[in-house]
């Protein structure tokens, strides 16, 4: 019997942490969706004057659709511009054995851990003088700061798992390099490289700090929007800012679920 | 192109943004604190800023205050990863649904769980309703004080949000794989529960807590958007309080805010240098 | 010394509807050294972890020395077990790995070293103490791993497919290291396996297990000498059955009438159960005829593959012997080397 108690234990006390685990991790959005859809929710009720004013704002009005617009043309060119860095630097990280390697593992990966404050002040008197402060430019060329060695250590471990061997296989069966990396590289990797850009995207759609001095008050990203409506003390909008700014990592859950459930962990 | 240098023409791109704009605003963040500003045509070198940031108060208030926030939200964050993931670690009907939930915050933005714990956790937000309404509170001045007060304990909840399941899902790997392996194994010599969680589990944790948990300090460390969001007055972590400096309109203030941001990246990169020595030196004896 | 009770062992998984063990009956005397043996996937596994606690079972019980231990935990049986892979705790030195069930009996520091010592010397790696798990060899591994098994004096020692990591020349040396220790310190083990080889040299008795159930129990020799079932030959080598019909203990088949004493009476259809050995030349006039189809030399003997009455048969037969293919063998039966079972019509 005591066999069976001490299991019966482990099983309720598993269940009490799996509902704490649910509870946790979804209820923080329950306020905002509530915020999005009120038009005064005042202390103590549990439920808000109902409106759709915030959302109507949100699909009509243009400093939204500016700053969506912004964020997602941003965000895109960084992640395609740092997939075009990173794929080749990653391939010969993860494949190839060479002196200073370690070096420059850890100097790639620095950028992704160390606070940038520093980097951005600095580098903002150069920005100023080759006037790139206050441009999408200049906010894209910051982004990458911390968005390429992220995504390099991404795909790093894609290569670190690829076997060349089997390009090899594809040249000896008569594949020039072009097809060899077209129809065999690419397909092999393609799950991996999707991965690292779905996550290395959110890295940038999220930048809030490096924005702001880089990109002054003219680059209104959508943090940088949301943060506004937030300090005027407009929950409503920035619940439904809020909302539409959470949507990419959304659907990179979602969407990326079967490619998660095998792979390595960030 | 010869086999030795091909990765490093491969790796050429990378390093060029890495030493431009990486090292190099760090540089001209250096310079800057040494006081060194052509701008307004400063052009001497010394360490005055540093010199002040130091006898500042307030300055070594923030040094404190962000050295709290970030081991409070690792220390809390690790131990919440581990009880979950040794809760996840088996079979059990429903484990998928319970790992996707673990998962979930990692790909969302910090900011978002900043907005979540203002709208939750503010005296007159919704758990204080809930409170009210349970009649634990009479109005919102009861309820204490979490967000925009100097406990921080909303900085660090929006933190360990994001922190735990980072942690915690390294975590469940190990223990999944080599974990359960082992686990069997020291039961069967006759360890229960508890040797079997201290002597054999812990140990096989420790790579993936040390690893996450570096990157976890470091940003919270250095963090700005949540403390923003969701701080107080006083005290305000370093990045606020640096980046409070360098807006100010009297720009020879400038080079205190470039080296409180110099201190920070000292700070953290003696961290991560000091754990990649420490790690080496497990490697070597085990 | 513990004996060894299995009774009416079942295990069903949610999500089959057939059970994974059924009805596992066994006894196993103490000190015995008992090969489970059988396919992949067969359940031997099963049963192991059921013993040891790692398992509960679904219905039936497991006695120790007649008192039931199916609600007692793994780590309070006193029933260690070695795994396929030596599972060393990486990062423990060897001392540490072996004296690791000592030190959760709370056993004191010296002790538990003097016993350590002694357990690394039965193993033939005095002196190995303070050396890294990582500095171990695949064969050295195993070895410590035996011995971390062996040194808390389990009740029962159980050992899962152990060798089959090792390369061969290894494996020999193993078996007879688990052999020797074994019989010197007569705990009650059982080791799982797939070779059949390796059962036979290792075994006191064998249990022969396919999908799930206990097929035969008993000596090495009477799974030669006296199979049960077709199946249970045929897992041993034997792919030569002749049908015929069973009248007492006597069988009629169209190579002749033979009459085998330690036969079950009975009267049914049956095989006739003819081993590779049991056949030899004969040059009488009522010999049997058989037409060569392949000769195979194997050293120590041969192995032909001859042709009966338009059945396939393969025989083994002393390497001087010299027919070639489509030669004419003549041969007999050696009555006492054949056997009888039943006759399955769904195979």
């Amino acid at each position: 019997m005591r066999n069976q108690n001490i299991n019966k234990q482990r099983h309720l006390s598993r269940k009490t942490i799996l509902i704490l685990l649910f509870i946790w991790t979804f209820v923080p959005f329950i306020p905002i969706l509530i915020w999005s859809f009120s038009l005064r929710w005042n202390y103590p009720s549990l439920i808000p004057e109902f409106s759709l004013r915030a959302w109507k704002y949100i699909f009509t009005q243009k400093e939204i659709i500016t700053s969506l617009t912004k964020s997602i043309l941003i965000s895109s060119i960084v992640t395609v511009l740092s997939l075009l860095i990173g794929l080749p630097a990653a391939r010969a990280l993860g494949m190839y054995h060479f002196k200073g390697k370690k070096l420059v593992s850890l100097l790639v990966s620095l950028p992704a851990i160390v606070p940038l404050l520093a980097v951005a002040m600095g580098i903002q008197v150069v920005f100023i003088k080759l006037g790139l402060s206050n441009s999408i430019t200049g906010v894209i060329l910051i982004h990458l700061v911390p968005v390429m060695p992220y995504m390099i250590m991404n795909l790093q471990s894609v290569f670190e798992g690829y076997n060349p061997e089997i390009e090899q296989q594809a040249r000896v069966l008569g594949a020039n390099a072009l097809i060899t990396f077209c129809k065999v590289t690419i397909p092999t990797i393609l799950p991996g490289i999707i991965v690292a850009c779905l996550f290395s995207f959110v890295v940038s759609w999220s930048q809030y700090l490096l924005t702001l001095i880089i990109g002054g008050a003219t680059t209104k990203t959508l943090p940088l929007l949301l943060f506004a409506f937030l300090n005027s003390g407009d929950y409503a909008i920035g619940g439904a800012v809020c909302i539409v700014f959470v949507l990419p990592a959304l659907i990179i859950l979602f969407g990326s679920s079967k490619y998660l459930a095998g792979s390595k962990t960030m | 192109m010869d086999e030795k240098s091909r990765p490093w023409l491969m790796l050429l791109p990378a390093l060029l943004i890495i030493v431009f704009l990486f090292l190099g605003g760090l540089v001209f963040c250096l310079v800057q604190s040494f006081n060194y500003q052509p701008i307004i045509g400063s052009y001497t070198v010394n360490l005055d800023a540093y010199a002040s940031i130091f006898t500042d108060k307030a300055f070594l208030l923030s040094l404190v205050y962000s050295l709290y926030i970030a081991f409070g939200s690792t220390l809390l964050s690790i131990i919440l990863a581990v009880v979950t993931a040794m809760a996840l670690r088996k079979t059990f009907i429903g484990k998928g649904l319970a790992v996707f939930t673990f998962q979930f915050p990692i790909p969302i933005p910090h900011i978002v769980s900043g907005v979540a714990i203002l709208m939750l956790f503010t005296q007159s937000g919704f758990i204080s309703r809930i409170f009210n309404m349970m009649q634990l509170v009479d109005k919102p001045s009861d309820f204490p004080e979490l967000v925009y007060s100097n406990n921080g304990v909303g900085i660090l909840l929006a933190l360990i949000w994001k922190f735990m399941p980072f942690i915690g899902i390294s975590v469940l790997a190990l223990l999944q794989t080599t974990g359960l392996a082992y686990e069997d194994q020291a039961a069967s010599l006759g360890a229960n529960a508890w040797q079997r969680f201290r002597y054999i589990l812990l140990p096989i944790m420790k790579p993936a807590i040390l690893s996450t948990s570096i990157l976890t300090f470091a940003y919270a460390f250095g963090a700005y958007e949540l403390p923003f969001l969701l701080g107080g007055v006083y005290p305000k972590t370093l990045a606020i309080i640096a980046f409070e400096k360098y807006n100010n309109v009297d720009l020879s203030y400038r080079p205190q805010s470039m080296a409180m941001s110099i201190v920070i990246t000292i700070i953290v990169v003696s961290l991560i240098l000091l754990y990649r020595k420490m790690a080496v030196k497990n490697e070597v004896s085990s | 010394m513990t004996k060894l009770q299995l009774i009416d062992l079942t295990k069903r998984y949610a999500n089959n509807p057939e059970p994974s063990v059924k009805n596992f009956n066994l006894t196993i005397q103490p000190g015995e050294l008992v090969a489970f043996l059988g396919p992949s996937g067969c359940g031997k596994t099963t049963v192991l972890k059921m013993i040891s606690g790692l398992l509960t079972p679904t219905n039936g019980d497991v006695l120790f020395n007649d008192t039931s231990v199916v609600t007692i935990p793994p780590e309070k049986r006193e029933v260690s077990m070695v795994f396929q892979k030596p599972l060393l705790f990486p990062h423990m030195s060897v001392g540490e790995n072996v004296g690791f069930g000592l030190k959760m009996r709370k056993q004191k520091k010296k002790d538990i070293e003097k016993k350590v010592e002694k357990m690394l010397k039965l193993v033939h790696l005095q002196g190995y103490a303070s050396r890294r798990v990582k500095e171990l060899s695949g064969g050295q591994e195993q070895r410590i791993s035996l011995a971390r098994g062996l040194v808390i004096e389990p009740r029962i020692f159980l050992l899962d497919e152990p060798l089959s990591a090792l390369d061969a020349s290894l494996r020999i040396e193993m078996r007879e290291l688990i052999r020797s220790i074994q019989r010197h310190m007569q705990v009650t083990t059982i080791c799982v396996t797939h070779d059949q080889e390796e059962a036979v040299m290792l075994a006191d008795k064998i249990a022969l297990m396919l999908d799930g159930s206990l097929q035969q129990y008993g000596s090495p020799e009477i799974f030669y000498e006296q199979p049960k079932t077709k199946r249970i030959a045929e897992f041993f080598g034997c792919t030569n059955f002749v049908k015929g019909v069973q009248k007492g203990k006597t069988i009629q088949t169209k190579f002749g009438t033979y009459t085998l004493p330690k036969l079950t009476e009975d009267n049914r259809d049956a095989y006739l159960v003819i081993r590779p050995e049991a056949v030899e030349i004969s040059h009488e006039s009522n010999a049997l005829k058989a037409k060569v189809k392949s000769r195979i030399f194997m050293g120590t003997h041969v192995r032909y593959i001859i042709d009966v009455f338009d059945q396939e048969f393969q025989i083994t037969l002393e390497s001087a012997t010299v027919y070639k293919e489509g030669d004419i063998l003549p041969f007999k039966l050696i009555e006492n080397r054949l056997w009888v079972v039943p006759y399955d019509k769904s195979k």
